[in-house]
C-alpha cells in the first residue's frame, strides 16, 4: 500500500540529510585551497557547489550498493529510512557544530543499520557487505590517501623546491585550483549517490519501485541540487580544523594532498566503493603534512578526529534505533511528531553555534606557525588572472 | 580475511592512487620548476616553457583518461 504523505516526509528527510552532507563535507574539497589562499573562501564554495552538481549526474553505481548491499530492502519500511535519515542527520549536526570532519557516509550507513535492527531485525543487516563494503575500506582508505599524499608532497618539495624559490607557491596555487576541482567533482559522485540510494531505497519499501531497481532521473536531480546548495552554504567550522588546525598547509601540501584524495576518491567510484571523502581528504591532509620536513602536525587534532570516525557508525545507528524504537510500527503521526521535534532541537543547535561564529569572513583567521604561508603577501589566483 | 576484503578492487584503488598521484605530482611539479626558472632566466625561457607545456599535456591527458574510466563504467 502506498503512503504519499510518509514518502513525502522521508523524501524530504533524505534531501535535508544531503544538503547536511554538503556544508560538512565542502572542506573535503576546498578547506586547503582557502587556507593557502589559492580560492577566496566564497568563490571556493561557489566553485565546489558547481562541481557537486555536474558530479552526482556521473555515476549510479554507488546508489546501488547503498540501495541493496547494506540491508536487506524487502525488509525495509518507510518510518525506517525516516529514522536512519535523522539519526545522521543529528549526527552530522552535532560533530558540524564542533568542527569536527566526520564521515557523512558512516552517519548515513549507521543511521540505516541501527533502524532496521531495532525494526527489522539482525537478520535484514548485510553483515558480511558491510564489513567488506564499508568497514574495511574505511580503514584502508585514509591510510592509502596518506601514503599516497605523503610521497607525493615530498616529491613536489624535492622537484620544484618551492622552499628556495617562493614564485613556486604561485603556480601550485593554479594546480590547487584544478585538484580541488577534480576533489569536488568526485565529491558529488561519489556522495549525492547515498542519498539517492537512499530515496531509492525509500521508493522501493513503498512499493514504487522494484527491488534492486535504479534511482530515476528526479531522484539525481534532487540529489544534486540538495548536495550542491549544502556546499555553497559552507561549513566554515569544519573548513577551518582540516584546513588550519590538523597542520599549516602551504601550496604544493595542498596539491599533493587533493591529487592523492581525488584519484583515490575517483578509483573508488568505479570500483562502487562506498568510500567516506572526508576519510580521505582527512588522511591526505595528515600525509601532506608529514610529507613536508619539519611540518607540524597537530597529533591531538587528528585523534580527536579519528576518535569521532570511530564513533559515527555507532552513535549514528544507535540514535537511529532509539528514533526507530520511539515510532515503533506507528505511522505518520509518530513520524510527523518525532521530525517536528527533531527540526527544533536541529534549528537550537544552529542557534547555539551562533553564539560563535565562524564565517567565510573570520574562517582563515587562525594562528599559524612563524613560517606563516606565502598566502599574505598575494592575492588569490582567481583574482591575479583579471 | 579475503572474503571480507575485495582485493581485486583494493589492488586497483592503491594502484592506480599511486600511479596517477604520484605520477601526476611529479609531472606538475616539474612544469613548475620549468615555469619558475624561465620566469628568473629569460634566456633559456622557451625551452623551460616547452617542457613545462609538454608536461601539462600529459597531466591533463591522464586526468581525461581517468574521468573517462570513471564516466564508461
Amino acid at each position: 500500500m502506498h503512503d504519499v504523505v510518509l514518502l513525502f516526509i522521508v523524501v524530504i528527510t533524505a534531501l535535508a540529510f544531503d544538503f547536511t552532507n554538503g556544508f560538512h563535507d565542502t572542506a573535503n574539497a576546498m578547506a586547503t585551497s582557502i587556507a593557502t589562499g589559492a580560492l577566496r573562501p566564497k568563490t571556493a564554495v561557489a566553485l565546489s557547489a558547481v562541481l557537486n552538481l555536474l558530479g552526482a549526474f556521473l555515476s549510479i553505481k554507488v546508489a546501488a550498493t547503498i540501495a541493496s548491499g547494506i540491508v536487506s530492502s524487502t525488509a525495509i519500511t518507510l518510518p525506517i529510512v525516516f529514522a536512519g535519515l535523522l539519526g545522521a542527520i543529528a549526527w552530522n549536526v552535532l560533530t558540524w557544530s564542533f568542527g569536527l570532519p566526520s564521515s557523512s557516509s558512516h552517519a548515513l550507513i549507521g543511521g540505516v543499520i541501527g533502524a532496521t535492527l531495532v525494526s527489522a531485525g539482525m537478520s535484514a543487516v548485510h553483515g558480511h557487505s558491510i564489513v567488506a563494503k564499508v568497514i574495511v575500506p574505511a580503514v584502508l582508505s585514509p591510510i592509502i590517501a596518506g601514503v599516497v599524499a605523503g610521497l607525493a608532497t615530498r616529491l613536489a618539495y624535492r622537484s620544484a623546491r618551492p622552499a628556495e624559490r617562493p614564485a613556486a607557491h604561485r603556480y601550485f596555487r593554479y594546480g590547487q585550483l584544478a585538484s580541488a576541482s577534480l576533489v569536488s567533482l568526485a565529491h558529488g559522485t561519489n556522495d549525492a549517490q547515498k542519498t539517492m540510494g537512499v530515496i531509492t531505497l525509500a521508493l522501493i519499501a513503498d512499493h514504487r519501485l522494484a527491488a534492486h531497481a535504479d534511482p530515476p532521473a528526479w531522484v539525481i536531480v534532487a540529489c544534486a541540487l540538495a548536495i550542491a546548495a549544502g556546499t555553497y552554504f559552507g561549513g566554515w567550522r569544519v573548513i577551518r580544523t582540516m584546513g588550519h588546525k590538523l597542520t599549516h598547509i602551504e601550496p604544493p601540501q595542498g596539491f599533493a594532498a587533493q591529487t592523492a584524495a581525488a584519484t583515490v576518491l575517483l578509483t573508488a567510484t568505479q570500483g562502487g566503493l562506498p568510500l567516506s571523502t572526508t576519510h580521505i581528504t582527512s588522511g591526505a591532509v595528515l600525509g601532506s603534512g608529514v610529507g613536508k620536513r619539519e611540518a607540524h602536525v597537530r597529533w591531538g587534532v587528528a585523534g580527536s578526529m579519528v576518535i569521532a570516525w570511530l564513533l559515527t557508525l555507532p552513535a549514528a545507528a544507535l540514535m537511529a534505533a532509539g528514533l526507530g524504537w520511539i515510532i515503533g510500527d506507528g505511522g505518520r503521526v509518530q513520524v510527523i511528531v518525532v521530525a517536528v521535534v527533531a527540526a527544533a532541537l536541529l534549528g537550537a543547535a544552529w542557534l547555539w553555534s551562533r553564539r560563535h561564529p565562524i564565517t567565510a569572513d573570520n574562517v582563515n583567521e587562525f594562528p599559524e606557525p612563524a613560517d606563516r604561508a606565502i598566502r599574505d603577501r598575494e592575492r588569490p589566483v582567481l583574482e591575479q588572472a583579471v | 580475511m579475503s572474503s571480507y576484503v575485495d582485493l581485486a578492487t583494493l589492488r586497483n584503488v592503491v594502484v592506480v592512487a599511486l600511479v596517477l598521484g604520484l605520477g601526476i605530482t611529479l609531472l606538475f611539479s616539474v612544469a613548475v620548476r620549468a615555469l619558475v626558472t624561465a620566469d628568473e632566466q629569460p634566456s633559456a625561457g622557451l625551452g623551460q616553457r616547452l617542457l613545462a607545456a609538454g608536461c601539462l599535456l600529459i597531466v591533463l591527458a591522464a586526468v581525461a583518461v581517468g574521468l573517462w574510466a570513471v564516466l564508461a563504467k
